[in-house]
C-alpha cells in the first residue's frame, strides 16, 4: 500500500513574480554585487539621478479635521476642493501648480500632525531606499500605488517623507508659470540643518548655501525652490504660498480663525507669517 | 568616494542566472508557504543572500543551489514564526500515532490543511514531501538529529491526518 502522503509531492513550477517586483530585485543585487551589499558609493547612485530628483511632487498638509481645512484654506485663498477620498481621510485641492492634498488620517511615520508631508521626486527609487538606508535614515521597501511606486522614509533624525519614482523624461514643474494660492518656496526645519544638508545632499545631489538667517541654508537644485532652517530645534515643513494682495491675504487669515503677522518687505517681496486655525505654519508672499 | 569593482568576473554570472531562475525561485517559494508577499520577502532574501555567496566565492550559480538557498530561508522564516508563536510545546504534546491510513488525499484541501499546521510541522512535511527530501536531509536542513527528526515527521503526519479529516468532516 502506498503512503496517501506522497500525493503531496509537488515538483518545482516556475512562476514569474509581479515584473514590478522582479524589478526593483533585480536593482538590489546589481547594486549589492556592485558595492558590498551594505553601502551605495557615489559614483552609483550619481548615475541614477538626474537634476529632477528631490523635487516636491506632492504635498499633504496633516491635520485633525480635513472639513474645517476646508473652511480655511477656501475662504483665504479661494481653493476648491475634490470631493472627500473613500479613505474618508483625504482631499484634494483643485488648481495647484503643485499637487496638494490635505489629510486628518493617521501621519506616515515621523511626520507630525499638524504639519506637512513632503513627496519627494526620485529616479530610481532601490538606489535612493538604498542610499537613505546608508545614510542612516530608514526606508520601507518600495511599493506599488495607483500613482506610482512609492517608499516611506524618515532621514537621520527621524523626519518622515515620501519617495515617488518618475521617469527621468517626466516635466518638471513649470518654473515661473506661478498662479495665486500656489506653493513658490517650501522651508524645511529638519531640527540640526547641517546634519540634514549632508543627509539630503547625498541623496538628491541638492547643494547648500549660507541663508540670510542663522541657522539657514538656501538650497540649489529642487523645485519649488527650497530652504533649511534649524531654528526650530525639531521637523516643520513651512509652505509658502504667493498671493496677489498681501493686505488682504492677511486679513482673510485672521478673519478665518488664523494668526498674520503685518506683512514685512524682504528682498523677493512682501512677507507674512501665519499660522492656520489648526496649527499649521505657513508663509505668504507677494512677489 | 569608492570605485565599485567592476572587474569582479562573477557579477554579471550572478544578474544572468537571476533573470533565468527567478521564475523557479518564487514559483518554488510560493507554492510552499502560499502567500504572494512572504514569497516575494523571501525570494528577494535568497537572491541577497546569493550576493553574500558569490562574493565569497564558494558557490556554484546554478538554479539547484538557488533554491537550496531558498529551502533554507523558508525554514528560517518557519522557525522563527514558530518561535513568534510558542507553538513548539503545544506541537509536540500532540498524541504520536503513525497507523497505516490508507487514503486518496484531495489536493486543495491537502494544501490547506497544510497551511493550517503549526511552523515546524509544516517544515517537516513539505521537506519530506512535497520536496521528498530523504529523512537524512531533512534533518539536516532543520538542524535536528536523524532520530528527532524521524519523531517530528511522525507527529507532523498524525497532526497532518488529524487537521485533514477534521476539515473533511467540516465539508460534509
Amino acid at each position: 500500500m502506498s503512503d496517501p502522503m506522497e500525493a503531496l509531492r509537488r515538483p518545482l513550477v516556475p512562476l514569474a513574480p509581479d515584473p514590478a517586483f522582479a524589478a526593483r530585485l533585480r536593482e538590489r543585487i546589481r547594486l549589492a554585487l556592485a558595492e558590498g551589499g551594505t553601502m551605495t558609493s557615489d559614483t552609483e547612485t550619481a548615475s541614477a539621478r538626474t537634476s529632477a530628483d528631490g523635487d516636491a511632487v506632492f504635498l499633504s498638509l496633516q491635520v485633525g479635521d480635513t472639513a474645517r481645512a476646508r473652511r480655511f484654506y477656501g475662504a483665504v485663498f479661494g481653493w476648491e476642493f475634490g470631493p472627500l477620498e473613500e479613505d474618508g481621510h483625504s482631499l484634494q485641492v483643485q488648481g495647484q501648480s503643485l499637487p496638494l492634498g490635505i489629510w486628518d488620517g493617521p501621519p506616515p511615520r515621523g511626520v507630525g500632525r499638524p504639519d506637512v508631508h513632503i513627496v519627494y521626486r526620485v529616479t530610481d527609487i532601490a538606489a535612493a531606499v538604498a542610499t537613505v538606508r546608508s545614510l542612516g535614515g530608514t526606508a520601507d521597501e518600495p511599493q506599488p500605488s495607483p500613482y506610482g511606486v512609492v517608499a516611506r522614509g524618515t532621514d537621520d533624525q527621524g523626519n518622515g517623507f515620501t519617495l515617488h519614482e518618475m521617469r527621468p523624461d517626466a516635466p518638471r514643474q513649470a518654473a515661473g508659470g506661478v498662479r495665486p494660492g500656489d506653493v513658490v518656496y517650501i522651508t524645511i526645519s529638519p531640527g540640526d540643518e547641517v546634519r540634514a544638508s549632508r543627509f539630503y545632499g547625498d541623496l538628491f545631489g541638492w547643494e547648500f548655501q549660507p541663508g540670510r538667517v542663522p541657522h539657514g541654508l538656501q538650497i540649489t537644485g529642487p523645485q519649488p525652490m527650497m530652504g533649511m532652517w534649524g531654528g526650530t530645534g525639531r521637523q516643520v515643513i513651512t509652505l509658502n504660498y504667493v498671493v496677489a494682495d498681501i493686505e488682504a491675504a492677511v486679513r482673510r487669515v485672521r478673519d478665518a480663525g488664523g494668526t498674520a503677522t503685518d506683512p514685512t518687505r524682504e528682498p523677493y517681496g512682501l512677507s507674512a507669517g501665519c499660522t492656520d486655525d489648526q496649527g499649521i505654519t505657513f508663509g505668504l508672499s507677494q512677489l | 568616494m569608492s570605485e565599485p569593482s567592476r572587474a569582479d568576473p562573477e557579477a554579471p554570472d550572478l544578474l544572468t542566472l537571476y533573470d533565468q531562475a527567478l521564475p523557479d525561485v518564487y514559483g518554488y517559494l510560493l507554492s510552499r508557504c502560499g502567500n504572494a508577499v512572504l514569497a516575494e520577502d523571501l525570494t528577494a532574501e535568497t537572491f541577497l543572500a546569493a550576493v553574500a555567496a558569490v562574493r565569497s566565492r564558494t558557490a556554484v550559480l546554478n538554479v539547484a543551489w538557488l533554491i537550496g538557498i531558498a529551502r533554507h530561508k523558508l525554514v528560517d522564516h518557519w522557525r522563527a514564526q514558530s518561535r513568534e508563536q510558542r507553538q513548539l510545546r503545544a506541537a509536540y504534546d500532540t498524541a504520536c500515532e503513525d497507523d497505516p491510513w490508507d487514503e486518496r488525499l484531495d489536493a486543495l484541501r491537502a494544501q490547506q490543511t497544510l497551511e493550517s499546521l503549526a511552523p515546524q510541522h509544516r517544515a517537516a512535511l513539505v521537506l519530506r514531501y512535497l520536496d521528498d527530501l530523504s529523512v537524512p536531509q531533512v534533518a539536516t536542513e532543520l538542524g535536528r538529529t536523524r532520530s528527532a527528526t524521524e519523531m517530528l515527521i511522525v507527529r507532523a503526519r498524525a497532526a497532518f491526518r488529524r487537521a485533514y479529516e477534521e476539515r473533511s468532516d467540516g465539508d460534509e
